[in-house]
């Protein structure tokens, strides 16, 4: 699987022969965009520089954020069919209402997301909120979201889950057979692309890997976990292991995050995407009572899983959410005796500096 | 810090209450927590009603936070937070209030600052900052701790035309406030003082209208410096014959001005707008606009922000679930439009200042998209300058001075 180029709804669409391509921000249930007969395509953003943006979106707004809005200024997300957002923090609200103003989408809806799972009734406002979205999308994809589409689209996309979750178990093995760049790129993909096509293509990379399993585990090196939101800049990846580290896990939002858990099948597939969009997204724009405990006890399980050496937090700047979280969750790793880096990403990463500060953390913990 | 900050000066009596108002409030509240009494930490413009209605004295960490920012003492109180680790592009009453929570030896605040707390609610409606800034204070304070949400509002629906499921979660999350509440005190709450407390507040927020509509006239009785501090009773004393009382006088005063035609300057050459929070450590910028005959004649943070909702005594927790919905920071860009043109038209506005406020991205986010209305709908001009609300660290006052200057002979050329 090769990086995204852009425009890259002509790539998502040409993948999917001609289907109708929603875009969507943050965790927004795909299952029923995919459901309603479109493909639902991540947007990513882009790690280049968008200095074009600041007449439109504030500069003191995370890179990421800026970055969708500077391509759909240039133009490259013309062919989406939808827009489909979910109110996660403050960023993406405004960001929703700013694109939502400054381009005309065939289609363009914001979906409500309760901030605390356990608040009364936010399980019921949620399934509200989602039904009223189903509604809407219908009558503007003129198709019915059967309930037999829905159990379909969840168990294609469980696959999935699935499947990436077994590659992280491999990576963990055969890290040589899969760098952290190849990984990521698996998962980029599992948000964008058709979802048979996705688990086909990772049926096959797990059977080769399972095949050549003689490949040698590689010499003892820092073995690192990655934690935070978007890592835009895949080169961030190449550095580490350039530095003589392993990337071996994450809990980004756009890495495990988005797979790690199942949606559970109990026969009322709407019901089933509300509690796991609601209840088991460990997402720090959740304010849950508890989330932090159970970031870190996130992070800790990859911690034993993958025999981690070292975390590092990849935050980007002027993320609110995620800076207001990692001095605490840096505290009590160090407390657990896992040692972290933090650094700061706004686009491409400066591989000059960013690879002295990793090559001394490696240092510190080989 | 470049350049000095100032403080502002005030051209009516009866603003200049309010420094007293704050004051005694934080001396009361010590008061209140030595005599045995509940103190409640919670957010600006929570339903305070529910709490005096129970006892239970309301404090306000972002209005002490400003009030800090006021007296100059944020800059140490920040720093503090930053060497913990927080960013220093975080919310900077956030910052504050952390740096006052973990450092004693940091000077006084006024009033000596906030009582600490035996209780944390908050509502969230816009800000997802204070959330995360209420658990790190509960981890802190180990005190029972309630927070409920009233969602952002999409652009399918309007605050004054609040969806059914919208309405039935917060009213429903309300009444377990109460629960909680009840709980912790041990005693019911009396819904007939709740409703009394809801006609104070209704009345205030008439006569807050009455305040909007005098200063629409030409010349204008109250510029931003005054008009800055007028929403603290709102938010300090909402539920109470206190706040009625200060918003009757502050109506006779305007009306006696406006009815000699006596405006804060003596040639009003133009009217300005201005977005976003007030830098409060050197709110004597909008007094600069003066000399060029410049006056700040109204702000989305007094004039369209919803602090006056008004209330329906019949329907309590109905009525403050809508005023909890429908601040200008949780509604859609589209309804800010309606509710932003419509100020720059009855206020007669010739400019717009929006503050780059980075620390506070929920009100920032929607600067660009304003300016760029307001250029497109009107022809009006805006300028941008950088001030966060409460830290004065990154304030360059001799360059924004310089930035005003060119903005306001732009202005006289056009």
């Amino acid at each position: 699987m090769q990086a995204f180029d852009m425009p890259v709804q002509r790539k998502c669409q040409c993948e999917c022969s001609g289907k109708k391509v929603a875009g969507y921000l943050c965790n927004f249930p795909k299952e029923l965009v995919y459901a309603a007969g479109f493909l639902p395509f991540r947007l990513w953003g882009s790690p280049e520089d968008m200095r074009e943006v600041d007449s439109y979106f504030p500069a003191f707004f995370c890179h990421f954020a800026r970055s969708v809005f500077g391509l759909a200024l240039r133009g490259e997300y013309t062919s989406l069919d939808a827009l489909v957002t979910v109110n996660m923090d403050d960023t993406i609200y405004h960001l929703s209402n700013a694109l939502k103003e400054a381009f005309r989408w065939p289609y363009c809806y914001l979906l409500n997301r309760p901030h605390d799972a356990s608040t009364y009734g936010s399980f019921d406002f949620f399934l509200a909120e989602l039904e009223a979205w189903k509604t809407s999308f219908e009558q503007a994809a003129n198709k019915k979201i059967t309930g037999y589409a829905l159990s379909e689209a969840i168990a294609l996309y469980n696959e999935s889950r699935e499947l990436l979750k077994q590659i992280y178990d491999l990576r963990s093995r055969f890290p040589a057979a899969l760098s952290a760049v190849t990984v990521a790129e698996m998962v980029r993909a599992s948000l964008t692309l058709p979802p048979q096509t996705v688990n086909a293509c990772l049926r096959n990379i797990i059977g080769d890997v399972l095949r050549k399993n003689n490949i040698a585990v590689s010499e003892k090196k820092p073995r690192l976990h990655i934690s935070g939101s978007i890592v835009g800049d895949h080169d961030l990846y190449q550095l580490i292991e350039d530095c003589g580290g392993i990337v071996v896990s994450d809990d980004l939002c756009q890495g495990a995050r988005s797979f790690w858990y199942l949606v559970e099948e109990t026969g009322n597939p709407l019901k089933d995407l509300a509690r796991y969009y609601l209840e088991k997204m460990i997402c720090p724009h959740m304010h849950t009572l508890g989330l932090l405990e159970k970031r870190l006890d996130f992070i800790m399980a990859f911690v034993e899983r993958y025999r981690v050496d070292g975390v590092i937090f990849c935050l980007q700047k002027y993320c609110d959410c995620h800076q207001l979280d990692m001095p605490l969750l840096v505290r009590k790793l160090r407390g657990k005796g896992i040692p972290s880096l933090i650094i700061e990403i706004e686009g491409k990463i400066d591989k000059g500096q960013l690879g002295t500060r990793i090559t001394a953390f490696l240092e510190t913990i080989a | 810090m470049n350049g000095k900050t100032e403080k502002a000066t005030m051209s009516l009596e009866t603003t200049k209450e309010i420094y007293f108002m704050v004051k005694n409030y934080y001396q009361e509240a010590w008061q209140v927590k030595n005599e045995g009494k509940p103190v409640a930490w919670m957010g600006v413009g929570d339903p305070i009603e529910i709490f005096r209605a129970m006892d239970i004295l309301p404090v306000f960490p972002e209005n002490f936070s400003a009030a800090c920012g006021a007296k100059q003492l944020t800059a140490r109180s920040c720093e503090v937070a930053e060497n913990e680790g927080f960013a220093h592009e975080l919310c900077s009453y956030f910052r504050n209030t952390y740096g006052y929570m973990v450092n004693k030896e940091l000077p006084t605040p006024p009033g000596g600052g906030m009582p600490a707390p035996d209780l944390l609610t908050l509502v969230l409606n816009s800000c997802k900052i204070r959330t995360k800034w209420w658990r790190i204070m509960e981890d802190y304070y180990r005190v029972p701790t309630f927070i409920m949400e009233a969602p952002n509002l999409p652009w399918t629906q309007k605050g004054y035309a609040l969806n059914d499921h919208y309405l039935k979660y917060v009213v429903g999350q309300l009444e377990k406030l109460i629960e909680f509440l009840e709980d912790y005190t041990g005693k019911k709450l009396d819904f007939d003082r709740l409703k009394e407390m809801l006609t104070y507040t209704d009345q205030a927020a008439v006569l807050y209208e009455e305040i909007l509509e005098l200063r629409k006239a030409v010349p204008c009785p109250m510029g931003a410096e005054d008009m800055a501090g007028v929403i603290t009773p709102t938010i300090l004393l909402r539920g109470t014959q206190q706040a009625v009382t200060f918003y009757k006088k502050l109506v006779t005063e305007l009306q006696q001005k406006v009815k000699k035609g006596q405006g804060v300057l003596p040639e009003e050459k133009f009217r300005i707008v201005v977005d976003n929070i007030p830098p409060w450590y050197t709110k004597g910028l909008y007094n600069y606009f003066h000399r060029y005959g410049g006056l700040c004649v109204a702000e989305t943070y007094t004039s369209v922000f919803g602090w006056h909702c008004r209330m329906d005594p019949a329907k309590p927790l109905e009525s403050i679930a809508r005023a909890c919905s429908i601040n200008w920071l949780n509604i859609s860009y589209e309804e800010r439009r309606e509710r932003f043109l419509k100020l720059v038209g009855d206020y007669q506005i010739d400019g717009a200042i929006f503050l780059a406020n980075k620390g506070c991205k929920v009100y920032s986010g929607s600067n660009t998209f304003l300016a760029n209305l307001l250029k497109k709908e009107t022809g009006i001009s805006s300028l941008v300058l950088e001030a966060d609300q409460t830290d004065p660290r990154d304030y360059n006052d001799t360059q924004v001075k310089l930035r005003i200057d060119a903005f306001i002979e732009m202005l006289a050329n056009q």
